[in-house]
């Protein structure tokens, strides 16, 4: 009976999500309620919100197992996604010509999720074998060219975090200590290789992080950020009532930098209740991992809530001048359909996993 | 086995749950300091830093000079209430009155509304939203420790006085069309954050931002001509002049207003080009919408923002058998004499072709089957030179592709060749005559333009200049192709002339011998045609011998009368002369006395 799956579906979780969702969409009101222009935000995000949901049920309802099968089909599927961009010049796939300015995807937002389809599926084939070099190494090499791929959009925080994602993944799956240590040390080595090779545009966002001074200009933002969260104080100022994002001296304030419309807006106490929802969703998704009746599903599952961790960290810790300004929306609360569908048809693998954790039931 | 399957995965999931918990702490306690441990460094709000908004756009201009779109600034007005607290022992309500009267003056404004937003809670509330700069330049005058405003005027403000933490003004950059709608689809609009959508500013948005250079570097440079220099340079120094002539765009705006509302038509669209460069000097259509309050349409019309002119497409009808024509003469398939039988109908594929008035003409020349249209007479015309003949003119007239206008989201339209498997043999004739294709109306007006240019086929563009740091480098005209024989654009204009004197009365330009040809299209709707619904056009230029200009009329679904000859050629006979005038060409029979001296 596919009704039974149902009762293992986990409502704490989707509780959560819709709170975060909910979150996301006053914030973005607030921070949009003084620009008419970008009125329609608001009503934009609780579309994507509501088609997101509907796919996030209906993964849930599919056998994430059967996904398993077709997993070098997703594998083209991912790098075809990430290439078209190359092939039509524009980093804006499926659009159609006259709604350009709304309905638009972003190839890497879903190329996360095949990702993480792919490795796991390679990452539970091998699980027993994964202490042995050539297996560790077959699994980034599967790795390499959608990160290649995604930095070359060009999207170097989406790279990091697919990188993120896949080293979390290679953990989990059985990576022998000696060798983790020995790829972190390896990855240290290159890291002045790598420097050298971003581009212009990145290698300066990272040295404006380090000595804001050398570009008062460019960390304009970052700066009217700090003072959005700073003034927010123990409660806030109140929704709406921000100066500092109704007044538009924070840029971006609906997606990037909506935290720090919310830690402005809503004080210490509403960015802490942020975290909590985060870290409840987190704790949520690593029991669905452990419950899992195979590594296919637990890594799958390992993997969405990487992505959600890493890019709530990379996000919040920009607002916070802990990380550089880096282009990655906070999960489930910037104004973005690609990244809110995304994330939802994530949730709905974790909940298809959640619903099938134990013997089928007769 | 068991062990190690289950065993080390728990492990190393608590493992990841300890590195998740440490780094959120870490976050936790950052966002602490920030808000809670340290608030007193950000506790003021920073008013100071945000003063532009984005970075400045270059201004557009007409041929002559004249703006289309430029960068201006507006400023915010907004009070502080809290900051009357205790203002040296005075009462803060009677400030705040004082205050409300004296910007009620400078504002010109209710002083009530002002008073409703010294009372707000909050730091801070907006007053106005957009005054101009001589206005906020008032308002600074005020600040205490400024020199008091001087002149009778000022007398009755003298006693008003703020500080900077009291009144402030904050700048803020807008995109403004100063005319409103006009022009609307070619300009395209820019939102709050300075991106621009639609039409030549996004096509040249990297220039227009000062992000790239010219594409034309290599282009000489000459120094701006002065009747440019009011608007120009620009505060981002990268500025475009146009090849749209202001007064032809505002004569073709009019005359389509005019044309779409007697007609009761759907909507419509007027392109005038000048066939020896291809340059756009006016390209209107409707519906259109006002690109300074563009976000009005965002949400329930989006599909406003098209040009119709170059990303719709529409089966063009009779205008197409200009095309046809040509191909048939250029091949030497027929002559302007060449006899054809008409017995009224004609079956294809399958499909049964008949004229516009269902008879039979009998024997007709090739003239008279453009005078009187017909679709039977140009459909043997097309099976007489053959598909291959056909449509490699069609190919050569630019159908199919874009034209590579400089103007964003053009289509290709959609031609089915005899290569492709979805061109049956029925195709043929009805292509002949514009239907079972599809064109956009600049592919169209290209098109007609290579006849009246001798048979060269210019790229249509809508740039004249482009404006980079005082040095005004002009736009070359690029000439794609010959696509027929001058010899055979000879004789087809004079067969077109014979349609206008013969056909359109309406269409007529006394002084002037005039070249068109009119095409009423069915509709397609799904996988049939409408039964009522047509697109009437007219495609004509003048003067015939030496034209100065194209012009393509197309009215969508006209209600008084389904017939291009009847609701769009007048309005060719409206505009021309208009036109003419704006493009100071003499009458024919003075240029031809002219000549002969």
């Amino acid at each position: 009976m596919a009704g039974r799956y149902w009762r293992h579906f986990d409502i704490v979780l989707l509780v959560v999500t819709l709170l975060l969702i909910g979150l996301g969409i006053t914030m973005i009101h607030s921070a949009t309620s003084s620009v008419p222009e970008l009125a329609v935000l608001t009503q934009r995000q609780i579309i994507y919100a509501g088609v997101g949901l509907a796919l996030m049920f209906l993964m849930a309802a599919v056998d994430y197992r059967l996904l398993s099968s077709l997993s070098l089909v997703l594998y083209v599927v991912t790098l075809g996604f990430l290439g078209a961009v190359f092939v039509t010049g524009q980093a804006l796939v499926g659009a159609q010509r006259w709604i350009d300015i709304g309905l638009s995807v972003q190839p890497s937002e879903p190329a996360k999720l095949l990702t993480i389809l792919v490795l796991a599926r390679f990452l539970a084939d091998h699980e027993e074998e994964m202490g042995r070099w050539r297996y560790v190494l077959a699994a980034i090499a599967m790795l390499i060219p959608p990160v290649v791929l995604t930095y070359l959009q060009p999207h170097l925080s989406g790279a990091i975090v697919l990188l993120a994602v896949g080293a979390v993944m290679i953990f989990m799956s059985g990576l022998r200590w000696l060798h983790a240590l020995v790829f972190g040390l390896a990855g240290a080595a290159a890291a002045p290789v790598l420097w050298f090779s971003l581009q212009d545009y990145m290698q300066e966002r990272v040295l404006i992080f380090l000595n804001p001074q050398s570009d008062p200009a460019a960390s304009y933002n970052i700066e009217q950020a700090l003072i959005s969260i700073g003034s927010g104080g123990w409660l806030g100022k109140g929704l709406f009532r921000g100066s500092q994002s109704q007044l538009q001296f924070l840029r971006v304030s609906h997606a990037d930098f909506i935290f720090s419309v919310l830690a402005e807006e809503l004080g210490f106490i509403g960015a802490l209740v942020l975290l909590l929802l985060l870290v409840i969703m987190l704790w949520r998704l690593l029991r669905i991992a452990e419950m899992a009746r195979d590594g296919f599903g637990r890594l799958i599952v390992v993997g969405v809530a990487t992505v959600v961790f890493v890019q709530s960290v990379i996000n919040i810790g920009m607002n916070l001048r802990l990380l550089p300004v880096t282009g990655i929306p906070l999960p489930f609360v910037s104004h973005g359909g690609s990244s809110l569908v995304t994330l939802l048809l994530g949730l709905g693998l974790a909940q298809s996993v959640a619903m099938r954790h134990r013997k089928i039931e007769f | 086995m068991l062990d190690r399957a289950q065993g080390r995965p728990a492990l190393r999931l608590r493992i990841l749950q300890i590195v998740l918990a440490v780094i959120i702490l870490i976050l936790a306690a950052r966002l602490l300091e920030l808000q809670a441990l340290r608030p007193e460094r950000y506790r003021v709000s920073g008013g100071v830093a945000a003063q532009d908004s984005r970075p400045p756009l270059g201004t557009i201009l007409d041929i002559n000079g004249q703006p289309l779109a430029a960068d201006f600034f507006l400023w915010k007005v907004l009070v502080n209430p809290q900051a009357f607290q205790d203002e040296g022992g005075r009462q803060a309500e009677e400030e705040k009155q004082r205050v409300a009267l004296c910007l009620a003056e400078i504002l010109d404004m209710p002083a009530g509304e002002i008073l409703n937003a010294l009372h707000q809670d909050g730091v801070y509330a907006i007053v106005h939203s957009g005054v101009s700069l001589e206005v906020a330049e008032e308002i600074e005058r005020h600040y205490q420790g400024e020199t008091p405003p001087e002149g009778d005027e000022a007398q009755a403000l003298a006693g008003c006085r703020w500080t900077r933490g009291q009144v402030w003004t904050s700048a803020y950059r807008r995109r403004f069309y100063p005319q409103g709608e006009f022009l609307a689809h070619l300009l395209g609009f820019v939102t709050p954050d300075g991106d621009s959508y639609y039409g030549v500013g996004e096509k040249y948005q990297e220039f227009l931002r000062g992000e790239t250079g010219s594409p034309l570097r290599r282009q000489k440079a000459h120094t701006l001509p002065a009747d440019f220099s009011i608007y120009l340079p620009s505060e981002a120094g990268h500025d475009l002049i146009l090849t749209i002539d202001r007064g032809i765009q505002f004569v073709i705006e009019r005359a389509l207003a005019r044309a779409v509302q007697s007609t009761g038509a759907e909507g419509g669209s007027i392109i005038v080009m000048d066939p020896a460069t291809g340059a756009i000097l006016g390209s209107a259509s409707i519906p259109e919408y006002d690109p300074n309050t563009y976000w009005r349409h965002s949400e329930e019309n989006p599909a406003i923002f098209i040009d119709p002119t170059i990303s719709l497409v529409y089966e063009p009808g009779s205008v197409f058998k200009i095309v046809t024509v040509a191909a048939g003469l250029d091949s030497g398939a027929v002559t302007p004499d060449s006899v054809f039988y008409d017995p009224g109908q004609l079956e294809a594929g399958g499909h049964v072709f008949q004229n516009a008035d269902r008879q039979s003409h009998g024997e007709v020349t090739v003239t008279e089957i453009l005078v009187h249209s017909l679709n039977v007479g140009v459909a043997q015309v097309g099976e007489k030179m053959g598909p291959e003949t056909f449509y490699k003119y069609v190919a050569r007239f630019g159908f199919g592709r874009k034209t590579g206008v400089d103007l964003a989201h053009e289509v290709d339209g959609l031609v089915k060749f005899p290569d492709s498997r979805y061109w049956s043999l029925s195709d043929l004739p009805a292509n002949t005559f514009g239907q079972g294709i599809s064109v956009t109306p600049l592919q169209m007006v290209t098109a007609v333009a290579a006849v009246a240019n001798g048979g060269m086929l210019m790229r249509p563009h809508v740039v004249d200049m482009l404006v980079e740091d005082g040095q005004a480098i002009k736009v070359p005209p690029v000439a794609v192709a010959q696509v027929i024989r001058p010899e055979t654009a000879r004789l087809l204009t004079e067969m077109l002339v014979t349609v206008v004197e013969q056909g359109f009365s309406r269409a007529r330009v006394e002084g002037y011998r005039v070249a068109g040809k009119s095409g009423t299209a069915q509709v397609p709707v799904g996988d049939r045609y409408h039964e009522e619904w047509t697109i009437a056009s007219f495609a004509g230029f003048a003067p015939a011998d030496d034209p100065a200009f194209v012009c393509l009329i197309k009215l969508d679904k006209p209600k008084t009368s389904p017939w291009g000859g009847q609701v769009a050629a007048p309005v060719f006979g409206e505009i021309a002369p208009q036109i003419l005038r704006i493009l100071q060409v003499p009458p024919d029979a003075e240029r031809q006395s002219l000549e002969e001296d």
